[in-house]
């Protein structure tokens, strides 16, 4: 029965994705998964020139897709409060940044990342 | 300062019950609170000329490098680094540039419009995403291209940080020469008008008895001083393009520290008329009439007025030490502004009216200081002992100041936040009370 068959799918794709979840939580544990967000945080921070516009207020969220290898494919500014000239220093952020750190455990590796760019000072 | 470490395991999106589960987006999700405070690689490649005539007098390219390189927040290539020099967009090789770690490219031509007439036509490039931020023509003659270069170089500015760029504009400052002066072995007052950079000084007006005091009217085409000329203070507005002045204040006393309403008609000034003490007054220029404002038998000086012309911000001594005070600018109650420390003096209102460029008495040195309007705290910008007379660029991101080098008084800059300092070394002789123009009109 095509309903049931579907109905199977969407159960394996969910076990798949409950386990996926599950070895995340694994590696956010032992700190691996947290090493990794470390290490693309700081090389992205090294890389962001701030303009007179980034102050403490600014939210810009940044959607940005790595191939494996950590080049940056694509980096696609979403919500952000700042001005052109801050929109631009976070995407050359980002381009300068790449390739992005690699984690030490390939299965850590994700393709899509979410930054969120917030100045405290 | 808690750093927020965001290290959020992926949100499973599929919603149990919904069976048709799209592909899941896993997104790791990483949180910037830090940047860098470094100068950002651009390069200012030599403009291209095209003409028949004599090529212009100037370097355009040099002149909008060393400005983009004052102002702190870019770091120019060195020419003879540059491996390529394109004038035109088409030959500009984006890989080449992002291999020597450019941000930024600065490319142009000089074109020949007439005799002694040219078009400076510029373009600014992303070089990390390959695109052209800015196309632009800068008309310039032979007499005004210095000028011209600079506004190219405000234009620029203002498109890679969003705020006015203030190459072009200009200082006024007071010069004291000795012995060397037009009066051979005499001392030599004079009242200067250069660039900002320092650069092309002219000399307004030059007299054997003091000069103080510069004040820039609001369309920045006339200065209000104090001259000793006729050996006691009196206070001239002059006209900068003609040369022509006229005497607006030559009351018994002192008549002292000139400023200039933002509406371009008050003066505020500082009058001691015949009882001896000082009080601030304001000045109505075509009717010559003064309004007093305060009536302390304190010493009452050094107005300046708030952007909107409302307020009057002076330094007044009522309670001992100098500090600073306000008043409405039609009369009303006197307020004290400043509690903080044992001296502050010379308010000088920052363009966004939220701030006071004040001396500030930082542990025996008198150095410059940032007071905020809004939290009354005060930030001490420079490091100097003798530091006067701050005067705000009219972006309010730079300050000029005068300090003391040896004996002798000479102009720095300092930006809002405390972190460039710069000496304006074009400038020569003991200097001192500058005053930054408005932005210039066109």
């Amino acid at each position: 029965m095509k309903q049931k068959a579907a109905e199977a799918a969407a159960q394996r794709d969910l076990a798949r994705q409950i386990a996926e979840e599950d070895r995340l939580l694994a590696a956010h544990d032992s700190g691996a998964l947290e090493a990794y967000v470390t290490l693309i945080r700081q090389r992205v921070e090294r890389n962001w020139v701030k303009p007179p516009g980034a102050q403490p207020g600014l939210e810009c969220e940044v959607q940005v897709t790595q191939i494996p290898g950590g080049t940056v494919a694509a980096v696609r500014i979403g919500r952000c409060n700042g001005d052109e000239a801050v929109r631009r220093s976070i995407e050359a952020a980002v381009l300068r940044a790449s390739p992005l750190p690699l984690p030490d455990d390939p299965t850590l590796f994700e393709r899509n990342l979410l930054f969120t760019f917030k100045p405290e000072q | 300062m808690m750093r927020q470490l965001a290290v959020l395991p992926v949100m499973l999106l599929a919603v149990l019950g919904t069976l048709t589960a799209g592909p899941v987006r896993a997104e790791l999700q990483i949180q910037i609170t830090e940047g860098v405070d470094k100068a950002i690689p651009v390069a200012v490649v030599p403009f291209g000329w095209q003409g028949s005539g004599t090529p212009p007098p100037l370097d355009a390219a040099a002149i909008i490098a060393a400005d983009l390189a004052r102002s702190g927040r870019y770091a120019p290539m060195d020419r003879q680094d540059m491996l390529q020099r394109p004038t035109s967009s088409a030959e500009v090789d984006f890989g080449s540039w992002r291999i020597q770690n450019t941000d930024v490219l600065v490319i142009g031509r000089v074109v020949e419009t007439g005799a002694g007439q040219y078009d400076l036509q510029f373009q600014v490039f992303d070089v990390l995403r390959g695109q052209q931020l800015l196309g632009y023509r800068q008309p310039a003659t032979t007499a005004d291209f210095r000028r011209s270069s600079h506004r190219a170089a405000d234009i620029i500015y203002e498109k890679l940080t969003g705020i006015r760029g203030i190459f072009s504009t200009r200082i006024a400052y007071i010069t004291v020469v000795r012995g060397s002066g037009r009066i051979a072995g005499k001392t030599s007052f004079r009242l200067v008008v250069a660039d900002a950079d320092g650069e092309n000084p002219k000399v307004m007006v030059e007299s054997p008895e003091p000069l103080m005091s510069p004040t820039w009217s609001p369309d920045g085409r006339k200065l209000a001083y104090v001259s000793f000329e006729a050996h006691r203070s009196e206070i001239y507005v002059q006209d900068l393009r003609s040369g022509t002045r006229q005497r607006v204040s030559a009351r018994p006393g002192v008549n002292g520290a000139p400023a200039w309403s933002p509406d371009g008609r008050r003066l505020a000034l500082a009058l001691s008329r015949q009882d001896g003490n000082l009080d601030v007054y304001t000045l109505d220029i075509s009717a010559q009439m003064p309004t007093r404002l305060t009536t302390s038998p304190a010493i009452d000086t050094e107005p300046a007025w708030s952007p909107d012309g409302q307020l009057i911000y002076f330094t007044s001594d009522a309670t001992g030490g100098p500090q600073i005070y306000r008043v409405p600018s039609d009369g009303g109650k006197i307020q004290r502004v400043t509690f903080e420390g044992s001296y502050n003096a010379r308010p000088r209102v920052s363009p966004d009216g939220k701030q006071l460029a004040v001396v500030h008495n930082d542990r025996g040195n008198y150095r410059i200081a940032l007071f905020d309007l809004a939290r009354s705290t005060i930030q001490v910008l420079t490091d100097g002992r003798l530091d006067e007379s701050p005067s705000f660029a009219p972006n309010g991101e730079v300050l000029i100041y005068a300090t003391r080098e040896g004996s002798r008084g000479v102009l720095a800059t300092v930006s809002a936040d405390g972190r460039i300092k710069q000496r304006i070394s074009a400038v020569e002789g003991d200097v001192r009370e500058p005053a930054w123009s408005p932005f210039s009109p066109n």
